[in-house]
């Protein structure tokens, strides 16, 4: 009985790790096939000839190097802004007592639901009048205005689980408002700090209807709006495509392994506090 | 002293100050800004842009393109949680009930839900090839199917859709719910295991009411992901084929941006948000309430 139960285990084991590995792996393996190989009939499971070809390609014949470039100045503005404004807002909201709280907060709350197309048209109008629609500058503060108010009210929960008591002390120390924030309260909430900035980074890594609205330069592309341009008229170029898949993928892949342990801790937080 | 003691009441504010900067000028303001784009017929083609009150939400309202839309942005969004929300269940009690492969199960399931949209939807258009994609080719290999399938075809593209961003999405769930029954306290299953409790009669007696809560915060979140997901619809069909995968975002970004009818596409998206208003309100006035204490 306990032997069948054992296999059954093993079995569904092996169920979970290949519906979410082989697409992974497949998405890989096309990567470093040659050409020919990919479109193969029958498909070969393991390439007979491993090749580096196709990012050769990505890296030296096409703009994915500038479009990399582009998502990480993106990404890093926009987690930096978002986690500044935050902290500040969140430790206004946790540490005093003032008139309009509750309209702020429901404010936070209400933005969290705005679907991104109420924002598309007018932010381009606004950008566009602005003459700023192919700066990374509107990209940047775009991500932030809508990733804010979701970063604003998860910390908001963190900085609540440090003890006020800290503060206290901290200000018959003689220290300031803003001393005891960058001092006490950052490095206390540390792990919902790091939650939170992974959660904006991994959204703003991959933020894709933003850039391929305001952007139009090759210049200025961004890696989500800028991978299809081995999808061309003439076809589809199924391997470099793959190879800048993984070139995307690499990057929050391995924030995510640095950090995974903190990531979810953040997360679920409020899953378990309850 | 009555400076400093005035200054220290604008303190508080003085913090919100960056906040509510970019709150108004980039959240609210466009937010007015779509109300009256939408109050007009705002067409790039056109120079003159008459108001014309609520002539866009009418002409919407009445289209039998926007029913279609509707309809269609409803099945994705419910059966996409509620599949989400089973496999995500699902996965939760198995991995758990393990002890050696825990760790390694929760990395693994969580590697979708890290992967960039647009990189899943091309990983899976690349393997849903009608002719030379993989998913056909296991399923000739294991006699499943003689004939090739159109996965992203005008019959299948909403399902095959629908499946992937499953795929996608459902770790959220997984990681919610493992993290709330990893807080159910072992003497409770110990003594119903004591008493001779079945595995089912464990789950659903126990298991399933404590995560109640986080079932229903986690349902209204992944709602409104999933209505509003965009990124995999536009990267594998654009909505088509024939607007079999013409969600409400998807839509009313094409009124905009190739259609170039902003007046229409800004009522579409108000649409949108009072549909997204409803379906959270009594989420929010939840939320409301427990600051308020």
């Amino acid at each position: 009985m306990k032997a069948i139960k054992n296999i059954w285990n093993t079995v569904i084991i092996a169920g979970i790790m290949v519906i979410i590995l082989f697409p992974l792996y497949w998405l890989f393996v096309t990567s470093v096939k040659k050409s020919d190989e990919i479109f193969r009939d029958p498909a070969t499971l393991i390439p007979n000839i491993f090749t580096f070809e196709h990012y050769k390609a990505v890296f030296q014949g096409s703009a994915i190097p500038t479009y990399f470039l582009n998502s990480v100045i993106n990404t890093a503005g926009t987690v930096l802004i978002v986690l500044v404004i935050a902290s500040f807002a969140a430790y206004s909201m946790t540490r005093y007592a003032f008139k309009g709280k509750l309209v702020y907060f429901t404010v936070i709350l209400f933005a969290q639901i705005m679907p991104l197309t109420t924002l598309i048209v007018p932010l381009y109008v606004m950008w566009g009048k602005l003459n700023m629609l192919n700066t990374h500058a509107s990209i940047i503060l775009t991500n932030c205005a809508i990733l804010l108010p979701m970063a604003i009210w998860l910390l908001t929960g963190y900085f609540k689980s440090v003890p006020k008591d800290i503060d206290e002390a901290a200000k018959i120390d003689g220290s300031s408002s803003l001393g005891i924030l960058f001092r006490m309260v950052l490095p206390l909430a540390r792990s919902g700090l790091v939650a939170v900035g992974l959660t904006v980074c991994i959204t703003a890594w991959q933020e894709m209807m933003i850039a391929m609205t305001f952007i139009n330069s090759d210049q200025m592309r961004t890696l989500p709006a800028g991978i299809n341009t081995f999808i061309t008229k003439s076809g589809i170029q199924w391997g470099p495509l793959n190879a800048a898949g993984i070139v995307t993928t690499l990057p929050v892949l391995l924030v995510f392994v640095i950090f995974q342990k903190a990531l979810v801790k953040g997360l679920t937080a409020g899953a378990t506090k309850g | 002293m009555t400076d400093k003691r005035l200054l220290r009441k604008f303190v508080p504010y003085l913090y919100l100050l960056p906040s509510l900067a970019v709150i108004v000028s980039l959240l609210a303001y466009p937010l007015f800004y779509n109300l009256y784009v939408s109050l007009h017929r705002w067409q790039l083609s056109k120079p003159d842009k008459p108001f014309i009150g609520l002539a866009n939400f009418k002409d919407i309202l009445t289209d039998d393109i926007f029913k279609h839309v509707l309809l269609t942005t409803i099945i994705w969004t419910v059966c996409g949680v509620i599949l989400q929300m089973a496999a995500g269940l699902l996965s939760a009690l198995f991995v758990d009930e393990r002890r050696r492969s825990k760790g390694v199960l929760r990395s693994v399931l969580l590697l979708p839900w890290v992967l960039p949209g647009v990189v899943t939807a091309l990983m899976w258009s690349w393997m849903l090839q009608s002719d030379m994609g993989i998913v056909n080719d296991i399923l000739r290999y294991l006699h499943l199917i003689d004939k090739d399938i159109s996965w992203l075809g005008p019959d299948m593209a909403l399902g095959t859709l629908i499946f992937v961003n499953t795929w996608k999405a459902f770790p959220f769930w997984f990681l919610m719910l493992l993290a709330a029954l990893q807080d159910i306290p072992d003497d409770q299953l110990e003594a119903a295991r004591i008493d001779g409790a079945r595995w089912f009669s464990i789950v659903r007696y126990i298991k399933v009411p404590h995560l109640t809560p986080i079932i229903g915060a986690t349902g209204v979140i992944t709602t409104i992901w999933t209505l509003n997901y965009f990124d995999l619809i536009w990267v594998t069909t654009k909505g088509g084929p024939m607007d079999a995968t013409s969600t409400l975002p998807i839509y009313t970004y094409r009124l905009a941006f190739e259609f170039f009818d902003f007046g229409k596409s800004s009522a579409m998206a108000l649409i949108s948000l009072v549909i997204i208003g409803i379906i959270c309100s009594p989420y929010m006035r939840a939320m409301l309430r427990s600051v308020k204490e």
